[in-house]
């Protein structure tokens, strides 16, 4: 790390230089993943100044453990599970909320009966949603109560945008977990938002 | 068996609103093909429930992709290759 360089960035990171130690080829990944990875880590916790400290460490633990990477997954993305679980248990450590649980989630999900819905779900009203000003932050505190589990897979999958089977080697869980659980998420989601919108 | 394969057998006759339900995450990325997304649709248009229930699906989806801002600190990488600078020195 004697030599910064500016440009950096522009070439393809060398995964076998990295796994060597090579200190250029780890400053080109700080270069490279810093603001994406922040912003993760950031939401995740929902706390900025916060969400600094933990992607250092991010990058120290991955430093420190590079030679634990089996290449089964993209480098990337195992330095972002690194991420996700040091923030996971910062936010723990933060939190003064007390999330939903699982049984909760489990009563907001639609109930069935012989195949259709049991009670006609709430619709919501488009006038309402486009008038609601404070309407971000009902959402924000409403994914805010998610449990854990639901709360990080809608943050990678829904916010961030990474497609399921990124978040399901991030989170070594598979597509298909993945999936329920993001929807299971939604619908809890909905289901908060439901006295505002409907 | 491939669970899109499975849904297809499942789906060949008109499905019900549980089953629309079940399978609304693999509607919404695209990944229903052919007749089943055809029967899907078929009853998605003609359900008073299912039909508003996708469209409140997706607005949840659309609200809170724009429902949490971060700034990206304008220092973070200098600070960043800093720290890192001083304790992978240490290690
Ligand atoms: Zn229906």
């Amino acid at each position: 790390m004697e030599h910064p360089k500016t440009n950096v960035t522009s070439s393809k990171l060398d995964i076998d230089a990295l796994l060597a130690g090579s200190p250029d080829e780890f400053e080109k990944l700080v270069r490279q993943e810093s603001a994406r990875l922040f912003r993760i880590i950031a939401r995740l916790i929902g706390n900025d100044i916060e969400a600094e400290s933990v992607l250092q460490e991010t990058y120290l633990q991955a430093f420190l453990r590079l030679h634990t990477f089996r290449r089964e997954s993209k480098f990337t993305t195992w330095l972002y599970a690194i991420g996700i679980n040091l923030a996971r248990a910062q936010k723990r450590k933060l939190s003064r909320t007390v999330p939903l649980d699982d049984q909760d989630i489990e009563r907001m999900q639609p109930a069935f009966s012989r195949g259709m819905y049991r009670d006609k779900p709430e619709s919501w009203d488009p006038q309402k949603i486009a008038l609601k000003n404070e309407r971000k932050k009902l959402v924000h505190e409403a994914i805010d109560l998610l449990p854990p589990d639901y709360r990080t897979v809608l943050l990678l999958r829904d916010i961030e945008e990474n497609n399921t089977d990124d978040v399901a080697l991030m989170l070594e869980i598979s597509s298909g977990a993945v999936r329920v659980r993001l929807h299971r998420a939604r619908q809890a989601l909905k289901k908060l938002l439901d006295p505002h919108f409907s | 068996m491939n669970p899109l394969v499975w849904i297809s057998n499942k789906l060949m006759r008109r499905p019900s609103c549980e089953e629309v339900n079940r399978f609304l995450v693999e509607y919404v990325e695209g990944l229903l093909e052919g007749e089943t997304r055809d029967k899907f649709e078929a009853h998605i248009k003609s359900c008073k429930c299912c039909g508003p229930y996708l469209d409140d699906y997706r607005t949840t989806i659309k609200m809170a992709k724009t429902s949490y801002d971060v700034e990206v600190p304008e220092a973070l990488i200098d600070h960043t290759l800093e720290f890192l600078r001083v304790r992978m020195n240490d290690a």
